[in-house]
Formats: structure tokens, sequence, C-alpha cells
């Protein structure tokens, strides 16, 4: 069927493997966001902590260019500690509240983009069950999060690992994987609640509104209830708190958020199945009314 | 040599959505290039389309197309399907060789070949100009047509389509219902059309499927049915001499044709195997009768249709 001729001809040439037929949504996503220069500004600015920190750890070993600067080497060791804090809050919380507005920026217009415009019923009669759809669009926002998280994350620490040397490695080795377990925890129970209300919803501002409205407001009712009852309880529908105390769990530090590790888990479960829930309710190819 | 399966096979299949049995009990195989589904609104024409493309689970019985079962192996199947859904679909924001492209993706083919393809689908319907425009800049007539290409843009050997002419002006039906036929001509895809529309499926389609209230209420092999109608005739004459119209009615008698009287001027007759209407003008000449009119009796497609109907539960 050249363009020259306009006749029906079929196909039989060679077809990609169906495992991952997936990976071509993520694909399209990806270059749809990228297309936006305004995106490509922001993200790239999201790499800039990490410098600021690469450099201040790099300056810390590296007393020549101290002194090019005119700084102090002991005032720099006292402000920049390479520890398990300089990871946890000083890299990763600021990282993820950068990836926050990446998920609330790009998350809508995953799915919004395929539902109001009924293209579901298109992507399900091809050789594409929903699970591959959904985790084609989570490796988008999976490589966009993890980029500018972990990634970057795991650099730093290389880098740390090899000027610290081999006692500072043993001594906090548990820094790397801390930091790929919550980014990757963080990314599920950002990004279905995301998708599933931009599923149900459609309409992009709208979702994004619906997202910050339901954080805002959890956090609004666990901060009275905190307050009110003298309770932890109130933190289960708090997002950032229910984060901080992951995070502690797994750094293994004293988080500031008094609630238990196992209820942080099992908010932070209940709320990633719920929103799977929502977002396979929504993703199918026709609404059935019974 | 074994007999290649059915295009259809429907094994007794039946779906319901809550209380509502919406296809009951559906049986029958069908083979035919181009399958028209027909019926009111309502009758399960689209569900039953929905059901055979894995997007509803029956409830009861089992379909099989091209002998693979629609629940067991329903992503090798969906592997061989080109849908055009009913209504308006596509990816908003982006050109409309992209959305081609990547439904050719989606489908399996490497990146390269789904843009080949993309292109030339483009082409072949008619849209080749406007390949680089974003899809929601499309008018109606153009969406349908975008449908169409991203339906065949992988090459399937069974198409489905959902209302076709839906929306589009006369010109561009012809040229819907033109390309359904070419696809269909060009032994490629075999091509199951959704329809209330009666004339667009009659112009497509070979084998014809009736529903009401979800279950079949006739089937038709229009070829068959074309073929059958040749064989009736209706003819008026005009006799040069008294009696010259009981001697015509004798002599094709004669010939083994069946024949009934309307009227002293109107007679329909059926002409046995092996006799033509040749024949049928040679006894005209003989018993010097003049045939003013000879028709082929015509049964359309809204014949059987209205036939079905009433035999369903005898009323419209």
């Amino acid at each position: 069927m050249a363009v020259y001729d306009h006749g029906y001809k079929g196909y039989d040439g060679p077809l990609m493997p169906a495992r991952s037929r997936f990976l071509v949504i993520s694909r399209y996503g990806l270059r749809d966001v990228f297309a936006s220069r305004l995106f490509l500004a922001f993200f790239a600015f999201c790499f800039a902590w990490p410098l600021v920190l690469l450099g201040a750890m790099y300056l810390r070993y590296n007393a020549e260019a101290l002194t090019l600067i005119n700084l102090d080497s002991a005032d720099l060791l006292e402000f920049v500690q390479v520890n398990t804090w300089f990871f946890q809050n000083l890299f990763l919380r600021v990282q993820l509240n950068l990836a926050f507005i990446v998920v609330l920026v790009v998350g809508p217009s995953l799915v919004s983009a395929d539902l109001r415009n009924r293209a579901m019923p298109l992507y399900l009669s091809r050789p594409l069950t929903r699970t591959d759809y959904v985790l084609g669009k989570l490796v988008v926002l999976g490589v966009l999060v993890s980029a500018i998280t972990w990634a970057p994350g795991l650099l730093l620490f290389a880098i740390q690992a090899s000027l610290g040397g081999r006692e500072w490695l043993l001594e906090h080795w548990r820094i790397a994987p801390s930091m790929v377990v919550v980014s990757v925890v963080w990314l599920l129970c950002m990004s279905l609640p995301m998708l599933a209300i931009a599923a149900w919803v459609k309409w992009k501002p709208w979702a994004r509104i619906v997202f910050m409205g339901a954080i805002l407001t959890g956090t609004a009712f666990g901060s009275f209830y905190k307050e009110f009852y003298d309770s932890w309880l109130g933190s289960l529908v708090v997002a950032f708190d229910v984060t901080d105390a992951l995070s502690a769990s797994v750094f293994g530090t004293q988080g500031t958020v008094q609630m238990p590790e196992a209820a942080a888990w099992l908010a932070a479960a209940a709320l990633a199945s719920l929103s799977a829930a929502l977002l396979y309710r929504r993703v199918r190819a026709f609404e059935v009314v019974k | 040599m074994s007999e290649a399966p059915p295009v259809i096979d429907l094994d007794g299949l039946g779906v319901r959505f809550g209380r509502h049995q919406v296809l009951d009990d559906l049986r029958g195989a069908f083979s035919g290039r181009a399958i028209g589904l027909l019926g009111p609104n309502g009758a399960g024409k689209t569900t039953l389309l929905n059901t055979l493309l894995g997007f509803y689970k029956p409830t009861a019985g089992t379909a099989r197309l091209f002998g693979m079962d629609i629940t067991a192996q329903g992503r090798e199947l969906r592997r061989r399907v080109g849908y055009m859904p009913e209504r308006d679909a596509f990816i908003a924001g982006i050109s409309g060789v992209r959305f081609v492209r990547l439904m050719a993706e989606v489908s399996g083919l490497p990146p390269e070949a789904a843009l080949e393809r993309a292109h030339e689908v483009f082409f072949y319907v008619g849209l080749g100009e406007a390949r680089y425009r974003n899809v929601e800049t499309y008018s109606l007539g153009m969406k349908q047509l975008l449908k169409l290409a991203q339906a065949i843009a992988h090459g399937p050997s069974l198409l489905f389509l959902d209302e076709p002419t839906n929306g589009l002006d006369p010109p561009a039906r012809l040229r819907m219902l033109r390309l359904i036929r070419e696809i269909r001509d060009s032994g490629k895809a075999r091509i199951v059309v959704s329809s209330h529309l009666l004339r667009d499926v009659e112009e497509c389609c070979e084998e014809v499927l009736v529903l009401n209230r979800g279950r079949i209420a006739t089937y038709c092999n229009l070829a068959d049915e074309r073929r059958a109608n040749r064989r009736f005739l209706e003819l008026d004459l005009a006799a040069e001499r008294e009696g010259a119209g009981s001697g015509f009615r004798a002599a094709i008698e004669g010939l083994g044709c069946e024949v009934a009287v309307v009227n002293r001027r109107r007679i329909k007759a059926v002409l046995p195997p092996g006799v033509e209407v040749r024949h049928i003008y040679a006894s005209a000449i003989e018993q010097d009768v003049t045939i003013r009119r000879l028709d082929y009796k015509r049964t359309s497609l809204e014949d059987i249709f209205l036939q079905a109907m009433e035999g369903d539960d005898g009323r419209l």
C-alpha cells in the first residue's frame, strides 16, 4: 500500500514482542511531555539542587578549591555533613517536592486526553490489556520521577562514596537502597491517585485542582484531628506525614511525625490500592450501565 | 485439506448486564467476506461487536473468530482485528499521522513500519493532505475516515466497523462504502459491518445477520437471495389476439415454469433450472404475445428486515 498505490494491502511484516507493548505508550507519553519547552525548562531546573549539593560535596573534599573562593574548610565541614540526614532531608525531600510538581503537571495529561475523546476502545481492541495501559502510563511518571530523585541520588551517593572512602561507605550503605525504596513508594502513592483522579475527572485543570484539594483537605482534617484529639491517627490522611514516617522507617532515622511505622505503610498501601482500583474501574473500553 | 474455520462462530453466546439480558443464546457460523449486522436501536449489534472484541465477557456460551476462542485467545485475536467504533474516538493534541502510527505500534508494528503504514493508509482513505493536522481540527467525515485509517493501519484480517457511515454527507458516505467494498474485494480482510442503515449493509455485505432484542431474528445470504430472486419473474402482457395469453401461459408451463395469474394481463412465473428468460421471449413470439414489462422479483433487504421484525413477536 505505497502512497502511490491506492489499493488496500495487508501487513505481513515482523511484529514487536507483546510483552514490551506497553512501552510504546510510555515512549509516546514521554515524547509528548518533552514537547513542551516550559516543562523541559522546569525539568532541567530539577537538576539544579543536586548540582549544588554535588558542588558542596566536591568543595568539602577539595581544600584548594575552598581557598580559591575564600572559604574556610572548617566552616564547610561543619555546614555540609554528608550523612543520612544529608541524603534524606537535604537531597531527597527537596527532590520529592519537585517530583510532586512533575506528577501534578504530567499525570493528568497522560490519561485525560485518552478518556475525554474515547480512545480507550482503540487501545483495548488491540493486543493490549488494561494493565499494560496503566503500566505504560506509570512508566512515564516513573521515568520522570526517578530521573530527579533516586537516580541523581545514587550518583551523589557514588561520588560521595568515592570521596569519603570505604569507611564512609560501610557506615552509610543503607542510604542507597533507602533512596530507591522511598522514591518508588512515593511514586506509587502519588502517581496512582493522580492518574485515578484524572481518569475520573477527564479534564486536566480540574484533575489538578481535585488532587490538590484532596491533599489539602486531608492535611487540614488530619491536623485538626491531631490537635483536637491529641492522636497520631490524624496523620493517616496527611500525605506529608505518611511520607515522612515512611522515609524515617526506610532510612532508619527518627521521624518528625509521631506515627507507628506499620500504620504509615498501611496507609500508603491502602491509598495506592484504592487508587489503582478506581483507575482500573475507569480504564475500560466502554462503561457498562447495569 | 481441512476446511477453514468460519469467520464468526457463535456458540450459545449470551451477555447479561445486571438483570438486563442484552444478548441471548446467539448461534450460527458465518464465513462471508462481508457480514452485516442489522437491527433496530438496542438490538444488541454493538454489544455483540464489543463482546467479540473482548470488551465484555460472555455470561453464557462462547464465540470463536477464525476458530479462536474470544475469551481464551483474546490477545492473539486482537492482533488480527481492526476496530472502527461508532462514536468519535481519537487522542487529542496530536497529528493524524502520529495518532495512526501510535495505534499501529500498539498493534505490534515496529516504529518504522508503523510510520510507513500510517502514511499509506492516510492516502488510501483520502486524507493524505490532512495527515499532519491536529485530529481535533478534523471534520466529522474526516474523523470517520481517520477511524477507518487506524483500524486498517496494522493490516488486520478481520475488520469490525460499527456504523461506519454515521453522520456522513452523501458523497462521504459513498466514499466510505466504496472503501469498504474495496477492502472486501481485496480479499485481505473479512469485514463485519454493524449498521441500522439497510442500504449501506445491502451495498457492501454478502451475509446479513438481523438481531432483535438480543436474539438472532433472521440470517440471510444476500448473494443466494439475489440469485434466487433471478428465478422469480413478473410479466405484463399485451395479447395481439384472443386466447393468446392463455396459450402463452400454457407454453411457459410447458417449459416447466410454475405460473400464477394475477389478472388477464399480468402473470408471475418461477423459472426452473435450465430455463432462461430468452426461452420466455421465444414462447411469447411463438404465441404472438407482446411482453410489455418483465421484472425480476425484488426482495430487498428491507423486506427481509421487516419480515424478521414481524416474525419475532408479530409486531413492529
